[in-house]
């Protein structure tokens, strides 16, 4: 039975059953199965020889997609450093701009708080040449007895009401009528300080509004003058830098108001040397409008309210800036304070 | 210059200086309310409307204290939580923290205004913000234990140390 199994046992066999019908079955038998398995040798050699084929193809491919990729990751390590480095040229940029930034507002700043000082003292001379205006009014002989008369009734008024309705009727009606002569001096204490000889200046109120979640938190202003303005009020004198933070002050109290945070708390600080204001929105429901346009518009409109500003030919602005500005400027003030001391 | 004081108008200094006021305060207050005037000058007769505008009272006019105890220092605190009691802040309307010291001077307005922060930190009252300044209030069920005070009873220890 065992010669049967073998290949080599069918090879043996070589028998025509047509030429031979007296062939015996088994031989037919083994021949057919041996006919069978040259066929599907035959079909499977076929076969595998394609599949080897494109096999080989495939290899060959592969081969030269790895040396792709390896050029590619190559290229990709290659972008990648230089990604890194301009990462790094980007980041030192913008640490660039900040200091440029920073160096340009603290310059500005300190350039109008010296332009402010300079017209401060073009406006003291404005205010005593008024002054000699007056003075010399007053020393016109008739002017000084009306004005000593008004001194005499203002003195005596307030025991008018124990005299005689006659007498108290003719001394009213003649201070009225020593009022009427007094109405030149009135008028020239009355009367704004004309404009100055000079070029129209522009200082700017640095202003910036810190937001937490979309929301205003905090406001800052840096004006043009000097802390010592809030600091020293009460021996410094009104001069135009202590106008000037009166006005700036008052703008952005009635943008509060007008914006339902009237009630914020503020806090007047020393940002390198010049007079800061903060104003805190973190406990109010905050602003019900627009907050910067409401503080835009007061600005705009103490240009034109502002009887000192006119007569120096000066006009404020607001130039707003992201907070990290002010805190920047702030730490100049701190290091510059450091050193100081 | 002699005779013309009396036809000048006073500065916001001079205001703020009359109504014991920071000019600043001032400069708020008006920039809030009816604005600050072209020129930034007042006359005297403004003084009042300006006072009222601020809220500024002066509780202390330099006579006799409501209150005495045995020393100085007792006595200002026992005055103190007698004219808040007096002047109906427990539960009534705040008023500005200064005024509780207003009329006051040196070593007695600093004394007085620690009694007030004092008061502050043991909860008989507090502050808020406010355009006319600092705002102090006293909460209605605070007012008894303020009697008690001004009588010189149930002090806290804090206070005790500050007459210390």
């Amino acid at each position: 039975m065992s010669e049967f199994v073998s290949e080599s046992a069918f090879e043996e066999v070589d028998v025509d059953p047509a030429s031979a019908p007296d062939i015996p079955r088994m031989h037919a038998a083994l021949e057919r199965v041996t006919s069978w398995h040259r066929t599907a040798r035959t079909d499977l050699d076929s076969q595998r020889a394609e599949l080897q084929t494109e096999s080989d193809q495939t290899d060959t491919k592969i081969t030269e997609l790895d040396a792709a990729l390896l050029e590619l990751r190559e290229r990709q390590a290659e972008l990648e450093g230089r990604l890194e480095e301009l990462d790094e040229l980007s980041s030192g940029l913008q640490s660039e701009q900040s200091e440029r930034l920073r160096m340009a507002v603290v310059e500005v700043l300190r350039a109008d708080l010296s332009l402010v000082s300079r017209r401060g003292d073009l406006y003291g001379e404005a205010r005593a040449q008024r002054e000699q205006q007056l003075e010399a009014l007053v020393r016109d002989p008739e002017m000084a007895r009306l004005v000593e008369e008004y001194e005499q009734f203002v003195e005596v008024e307030p025991t008018l009401s124990l005299l005689p309705s006659g007498y108290r009727k003719a001394i009213l009606s003649h201070h009225e009528a020593v009022r009427r002569r007094l109405q030149p001096l009135f008028d020239a204490i009355a009367r704004e300080l004309d404009p100055i000889d000079a070029e129209p200046a522009a200082v700017s109120v640095l202003a910036s509004l810190a937001q937490e979640d979309g929301c205003p938190v905090a406001l800052v202003f840096i004006m043009p003058v000097k802390f010592e303005v809030y600091r020293d009020w009460s021996t410094a004198g009104e001069d135009l830098s202590a106008l000037i933070a009166y006005r700036v002050i008052g703008a952005i109290s009635g943008a509060l108001d007008e914006v339902d945070c009237g009630d914020a708390a503020i806090r007047y600080t020393d940002i390198d040397g010049q007079l800061a204001m903060q104003v805190w929105l973190g406990d109010s429901d905050g602003p019900s409008s627009g907050l910067r346009s409401a503080v835009r518009q007061r600005f705009h409109a103490l240009r034109e309210q502002s009887s000192e500003l006119k007569s120096m030919l000066m006009t404020l602005h607001l130039a707003w800036v992201e907070p990290e500005v002010i805190e920047s400027v702030d730490a100049t003030s701190g290091e510059a304070n450091s050193a100081g001391a | 210059m002699p005779g013309l004081d009396l036809f000048e108008k006073l500065s916001m200094v001079e205001v703020a200086r009359v109504l014991d006021l920071h000019p600043f305060e001032l400069a708020r207050l008006l920039g809030a309310g009816p604005a600050l005037p072209r020129v930034l000058s007042f006359e005297e007769t403004e003084i009042e409307r300006l006072r009222q505008l601020a809220g500024v009272e002066t509780w202390w006019d330099g006579g006799a204290l409501p209150e005495q105890d045995e020393s100085h220092q007792r006595s200002l605190v026992r005055s103190l939580a007698h004219k808040i009691v007096e002047q109906g802040l427990p539960g009534g309307v705040a008023t500005r923290a200064d005024n509780l010291f207003r009329g006051l001077d040196g070593d007695d307005r600093s004394f007085v205004r620690r009694v007030v922060n004092q008061l502050i930190r043991e909860r008989l009252a507090s502050s808020s913000s406010s355009a006319r300044g600092l705002l102090f209030h006293v909460d209605e069920d605070d007012g008894a234990r303020l009697a008690q005070i001004a009588k010189g009873e149930n002090w806290s220890s804090g206070l005790e140390e500050l007459c210390s």
